[in-house]
């Protein structure tokens, strides 16, 4: 549940970026994405993304200076690879795993969750002192996965930030604290930005 | 227990193991020995064909196989190697264009009985592991043949009440395609969806004949078979 934000044709806020799927918040599902409405999504809205991209593809104009980005990038990619690593990231990725099935599972209580956000937060601070062994350009998947855990903290404190702000249940979020429906606040999907702006929205 | 990989040069890897899949071991090494070891891999279940390699020298799935004591891992053969355990498989997949392994067009009158699913639905399990094409010995011959995988998807379609224009299919795999292979089997033996490409290009063969093509092998014998079976040359 819960996804990248798109428009009726499947855009992001990014022209020429779509998504789809299970990355994607489509709002159909409504609180609980039940099993195999995954597929039906797919189908639907699969084809539309397709055509849309392919639309996309054959009539943006190419000729875009990216240089700035790509360096932008490079020196992202640069700094990480002098991160110290003395502290083993793969750790961290898998104690994040075990928190997030033990506090953000099937009951959540405001306490635990907010104990859940400081230790995401102390994480994403030490990521200086983690990084990758492996420097080299060829396949490095030591340095996709680095990245990869940084946009799971990214995202790990923004899904954090809409549970607890969502003080109600319903579907699969069951607040132990507050356990029944309230329609009049939440009746509303939760949208957020990357510096956890929160809105609801229908 | 000890594992040998084949990086630029042999590593061997001592790792606490109790009845893992191989996969699981090289998270392991990845995540607490040695970061810089490269190999992809992607469902862990066996479904999306990614994790592909070669043990002891056999083509397995990284994440079905289980580790024995003293197992020597390596790459996929036949194809490019990019890095550690990663292969290119670009080529493998260009065959599937090439043979034209889909459906020539669309029909909606053609309604399928459960009988008629059986008949590709092995051939429809595929999952592009490449692990035939590793393992095929014509293939590390003649870079130009279709290949199992490709060749059973075209029979896959050739089999398909859907397809309206079979024969097509059939014209298209005759050069570096049916002729070519052996049948030495190979491909079906290390298949990790039990599907025998072998036995999918006997099937396509029996069907170029039924469209009056001949093998080519036979053609060249010059006179043919003489009376009692013996070829003339």
């Amino acid at each position: 549940m819960g996804g990248i934000e798109v428009d009726e044709e499947s855009s992001t806020s990014i022209s020429g970026l779509f998504a789809v799927g299970e990355c994607a918040n489509h709002r159909v599902h409504g609180a609980n994405r039940l099993g195999g409405n995954s597929l039906l999504e797919l189908v639907v809205f699969g084809k539309q993304t397709g055509e849309n991209a392919a639309k996309y593809a054959d009539s943006f104009y190419k000729k875009v200076d990216l240089s700035e980005q790509k360096k932008s990038f490079e020196d992202k990619i640069a700094k990480i690879k002098e991160f110290s690593n003395e502290i083993n990231f793969y750790e961290k990725q898998r104690e994040l795993g075990e928190l997030f099935y033990k506090n953000l599972g099937i009951k959540r209580e405001k306490s635990a969750m907010q104990s859940l956000l400081n230790e995401v937060k102390e994480m994403k601070t030490a990521l200086p002192k983690m990084g990758v062994s492996d420097k080299t350009k060829e396949y490095n998947t030591n340095l996709i996965e680095f990245l990869e855990f940084k946009n799971i903290l990214e995202l790990s404190e923004l899904i954090l930030i809409s549970a607890i702000s969502r003080q109600e249940s319903r579907g699969a979020h069951f607040r132990v604290d507050f356990p029944s429906l309230d329609n009049k606040k939440f009746q509303a999907h939760t949208i957020i930005d990357r510096d956890g702006v929160l809105s609801y929205e229908n | 227990m000890k594992i040998n990989i084949k990086r630029d040069s042999v590593v061997c890897y001592e790792i606490k193991t109790k009845n893992q899949t191989l996969l699981e071991v090289l998270n392991e090494i990845k995540t607490t020995q040695d970061a810089s070891i490269a190999y992809s891999s992607g469902c862990r279940s066996g479904v999306c064909g990614s994790c592909a390699v070669r043990v002891n020298s056999k083509e397995v799935l990284a994440c079905s196989y289980h580790v024995q004591d003293g197992d020597f891992v390596e790459p996929l053969n036949n194809t490019p190697l990019i890095r550690d355990l990663v292969v290119d498989m670009d080529r493998a997949y260009s065959f599937n264009a090439k043979a034209k392994a889909w459906q020539s067009s669309i029909v909606d009158d053609v309604l399928l009985s459960r009988e008629d699913e059986k008949l590709n639905e092995v051939q429809s399990d595929c999952i592009l592991c490449g692990s035939c094409y590793s393992a095929c010995p014509v293939y590390a011959v003649n870079s130009e043949f279709l290949g199992p995988f490709s060749l059973t998807r075209v029979w896959r379609h050739v089999s398909d009440k859907r397809e309206q224009n079979p024969k097509e299919k059939i014209d298209n795999i005759q050069t570096n395609g049916v002729w070519d292979c052996t049948l030495c089997n190979a491909c079906t033996l290390v298949c990790p969806q039990g599907i025998s490409s072998k036995a999918d290009i006997e099937k396509l063969r029996a069907r170029s004949a039924s469209f009056g093509y001949m093998d080519p092998n036979f053609a060249n014998f010059g006179g043919g078979f003489g009376f009692d079976g013996s070829p003339t040359f």
